[in-house]
């Protein structure tokens, strides 16, 4: 069984291949987990022409809609692309206060997870289909936190 | 083992992310005036195929799998990573083309689904060649090596083949030709396709070559009894790669 599920991460990861390239920042604060994915300059410009309907080059409320439909309600089932394995239990991401902006030729997704860490754990950003690559550029927190960094997914060990 | 992988995946996807930059740049440059750009864009386009292929995905995995067990020729194995990269881009440029000319709007989201039911279509060739493998293998059992098909691969096998991985569109061609052609760069990125098409080309056919001299080694009378193995091995990851994409 254990041989069985190496081959089909094996196969898994062995078809995929990143097509979005995310820059991240995490802000972890007292009662919430901020997040900022701004995507890479071709794929915005891709995005913007798709969703930037009356081409203003600002997304309104309907536009952010379709976006988000389109490009982040799809991650739900791998809980949005989060790991969290806070104060000893895996959390399932409720992401609220979403805004998708247009900031210098970029397409800027940021949310928060409302959630109180009283322990500490990891919170990882990570695409299992490898469809998004997350290069984290900025981390900040009130809590003592260490990072483990790829090109690809990123994870944070937090401890309070 | 997993450390040389994620070493590896690493530094494809950061060489990925540095090529995505540059052709921006080069665009920017490009509107700027600088027509000079051009040939720039066309050469990083073409590494930008190398690199883009080295990564995981487009079908290196079956179409070695499928030499691992079948045997080929080296100038076989060069068609048959040039073709599955011809239809590959070909398959991109035409869904592009398609959503960019009728759908002005999430053609992004439509490209998705579309790959995203390619890749299903795709999943049943590559079953349906395990299957053909799976029986030659048996069938041939108690055959000789050397008298089953002398490592000869025909031209319909070698486009079925091809034709099974290279079905499902490339996301890399279809970003760098939409990319252009909102830019209004028509021209530039249908060029632009061809180059990685041959860059990819190049990448494909080295996984094909590779293992076509595995399988003709000519210690291979030594190792016969693990090359039966690895056939079926090879059959193995033929049949999970395609019902993993099918799941």
């Amino acid at each position: 069984m254990r041989y069985l599920l190496f081959i089909l991460i094996f196969v898994v990861n062995i078809y995929a291949h990143p097509h979005f390239f995310v820059d991240a920042s995490i802000d972890i604060q007292k009662d919430k987990i901020s997040h900022k994915w701004i995507f890479d300059r071709i794929n915005s410009r891709l995005l913007i022409f798709d969703f930037d309907k009356n081409r203003n080059k600002v997304f309104e409320k309907d536009e952010q809609s379709a976006f988000l439909s389109a490009h982040f309600e799809k991650l739900k089932s791998d809980n949005y692309n989060l790991f969290m394995d806070l104060d000893g239990k895996e959390l399932v991401a409720d992401p609220v206060n979403l805004k998708v902006e247009i900031v210098t030729k970029r397409v800027e997704l940021s949310f928060d997870l409302i959630f109180k860490i009283k322990e500490g754990g990891v919170i990882c950003t990570i695409d299992p289909t490898l469809y998004f690559a997350y290069k984290l550029k900025d981390a900040r927190s009130i809590y003592e936190y260490e990072e483990q960094i790829s090109e690809h997914d990123y994870c944070l060990g937090v401890t309070k | 083992m997993s450390d040389i992988y994620n070493s590896f995946l690493n530094t494809i996807i950061s060489w990925q992310q540095n090529i995505n930059l540059f052709i921006t740049d080069s665009f920017d440059k490009l509107d700027a005036g600088d027509s000079s750009m051009y040939i720039y864009i066309l050469a990083v386009s073409f590494i930008y195929g190398l690199v883009h292929a080295l990564g995981p995905g487009h079908g290196k995995m079956v179409i070695a799998s499928y030499f691992l067990v079948h045997g080929a020729k080296t100038k076989e194995a060069l068609k048959a990573g040039f073709l599955t990269s011809v239809i590959h881009t070909i398959s991109a440029l035409s869904v592009t083309m398609i959503l960019f000319s009728f759908f002005q709007h999430s053609i992004m989201e439509y490209f998705q689904d579309i790959n995203a039911n390619m890749y299903k279509v795709s999943a049943v060739f590559i079953i349906l060649i395990a299957s053909y493998l799976l029986y030659e293998t048996i069938k041939d059992r108690n055959v000789k090596e050397d008298s089953i098909n002398k490592g000869q691969v025909r031209n319909k096998s070698i486009f079925s083949i091809a034709f099974a991985i290279g079905i499902v569109p490339c996301p890399g061609v279809m970003t760098i030709v939409l990319f252009s052609m909102i830019l209004g760069y028509y021209t530039l990125g249908v060029m632009s396709a061809v180059m990685m098409s041959i860059g990819m080309g190049i990448t494909i056919s080295f996984a094909a070559i590779l293992t076509t001299k595995v399988r003709n080694s000519k210690y291979k009378e030594i190792y016969q009894p693990l090359f039966k193995k690895i056939t079926y091995i090879g059959i193995g990851v033929l049949y999970a790669l395609g019902f993993v994409l099918l799941a």
